[in-house]
């Protein structure tokens, strides 16, 4: 395109007003000169040729008839989106308890009776003792219920606690039962033993009566066990000797 | 829905070259439409253009999707799509006179269809909204956010494009 002016317009203002003049709505005078522009112009006058020619092309295109089943598959694309967008809002702002009682019930919808509901009120709640005693909190349930992914491990957490917590017992227990077994033992052997003989035999011997009976003596301050039954039968046999 | 779903199957027909394309795309605007409905305000401008907009969009996304640059569609898709748009009873009841004007007539929208989905997507959407959708200048920018200035030069050059085309065919056409 050239910027020669031809006729008082130049081929980038005739380019310009391209569009308008096709849709006749230029001012009269702007017409004039565009129509000598374009008649004068060799590259301008083919040029508004061919944009009149495709025009005329498009506009000449007949309107299609869309298919018949296009409004029909249309509105039951759209009522059923609808219907599902309104499903969801409403389930959005129903409880997860509510949630689980509509799930359940068309499968159980006759047990939901009020016969029944004192049972499961009653099974509910020693599921619910159990599970307190369990170390499961209704929090955990709850989470359980709106993510089912952390059933499996929330089971497996759990049972840890409650091995963790038995193991934990019965190890204490064990170390009582050590610690009592060595108080014994360091007991048993922080006593003394009495010998049979030796110094109580020369003492008692001393001290025997002259009458020659045998006197009977008895340590009170020793356990009456073997130790001083010995001694006993020991210091009877001094006496006759 | 009833007003508007010709004019959204006719845009997307003549953009995407295909009725298969133009009816999903045609369903796929009304979903939308219905989803978004909440965002459209009068304010923002009249709802034909604010429809146009949304088609525009999910035709640019599905040529985007498709990179379809060239329509490699035989001829006979587009006659079978011509005619199975009428029922036996309308071909029958047809005021047409001339069977042998109504192939030219065929022949020529045909060859014009096939020399419109050759040429550029910008061309060919503002030649479409302009020619086929009768919308004026400043809708026609708003749709496609750009200037006027520039829908009238691709208008311009579209209706150029389309007429060197269908001229070079015709000269193919004579030759053989």
């Amino acid at each position: 395109m050239n910027s020669e002016a031809k006729n008082g317009m130049e081929c980038s203002e005739f380019e310009a007003l391209l569009a308008e003049a096709l849709d006749d709505a230029l001012a009269a005078d702007t017409r004039t000169a565009f129509d000598e522009h374009g008649r004068s112009c060799a590259v301008c006058g083919p040029l508004f040729a061919e944009t009149w020619e495709g025009m005329v092309m498009v506009r000449g295109m007949a309107e299609l008839e869309p298919p018949k089943n296009l409004v029909h598959n249309i509105l039951a694309a759209t009522s059923r989106k609808a219907a599902t967008a309104e499903q969801l809002a409403e389930e959005a702002k129903l409880g997860w308890l509510e949630r689980i009682r509509r799930t359940l019930k068309p499968q159980v919808g006759g047990l939901m009776h009020s016969r029944f509901a004192m049972s499961f009120a009653m099974a509910f709640f020693s599921l619910s003792i159990t599970l307190t005693l369990a170390g499961v909190k209704v929090t955990d349930v709850k989470n359980m219920v709106a993510h089912p992914s952390m059933l499996r491990k929330n089971a497996v957490l759990g049972f840890t606690h409650v091995e963790a917590k038995v193991a934990s017992y019965y190890e204490n227990l064990r170390l009582v039962y050590q610690v009592q077994a060595k108080v014994r033992e360091l007991k048993k052997n922080t006593t003394p033993v009495a010998e049979p003989g030796g110094e109580n035999r020369q003492q008692n011997r001393k001290s025997a009566p002259e009458d020659g009976r045998p006197k009977e003596y008895e340590n009170y301050s020793m356990e009456r066990d073997g130790g001083l039954i010995a001694q006993t039968f020991t210091w009877h046999e001094g006496a006759q000797i | 829905m009833r007003l508007h779903n010709r004019r959204i199957y006719n845009l997307c027909y003549r953009f995407t070259n295909s009725p298969d394309d133009a009816q999903d795309l045609t369903q796929e605007v009304f979903i939308r439409v219905y989803r978004s409905m909440a965002s459209y305000h009068i304010e923002k401008g009249a709802f034909t253009t604010w429809l146009t907009t949304l088609t525009r969009n999910l035709l640019v996304d599905h040529f985007r999707k498709s990179k379809q640059d060239r329509v490699t569609d035989s001829i006979d898709a587009g006659l079978r799509e011509e005619d199975d748009s009428l029922s036996l009873g309308d071909r029958l009841e047809d005021p047409r006179p001339n069977p042998d004007d109504r192939l030219a007539s065929k022949e020529t929208q045909r060859m014009v269809q096939m020399a419109l989905a050759r040429i550029s997507p910008d061309l060919r959407e503002a030649v479409i909204l302009r020619d086929l959708q009768d919308m004026d200048y400043k809708e026609i920018a708003q749709v496609l956010r750009v200037p006027e200035g520039t829908v009238k030069s691709r208008i311009n050059r579209g209706r150029m494009e389309l007429a060197r085309l269908l001229s070079r065919n015709k000269r193919q056409a004579s030759n053989e």
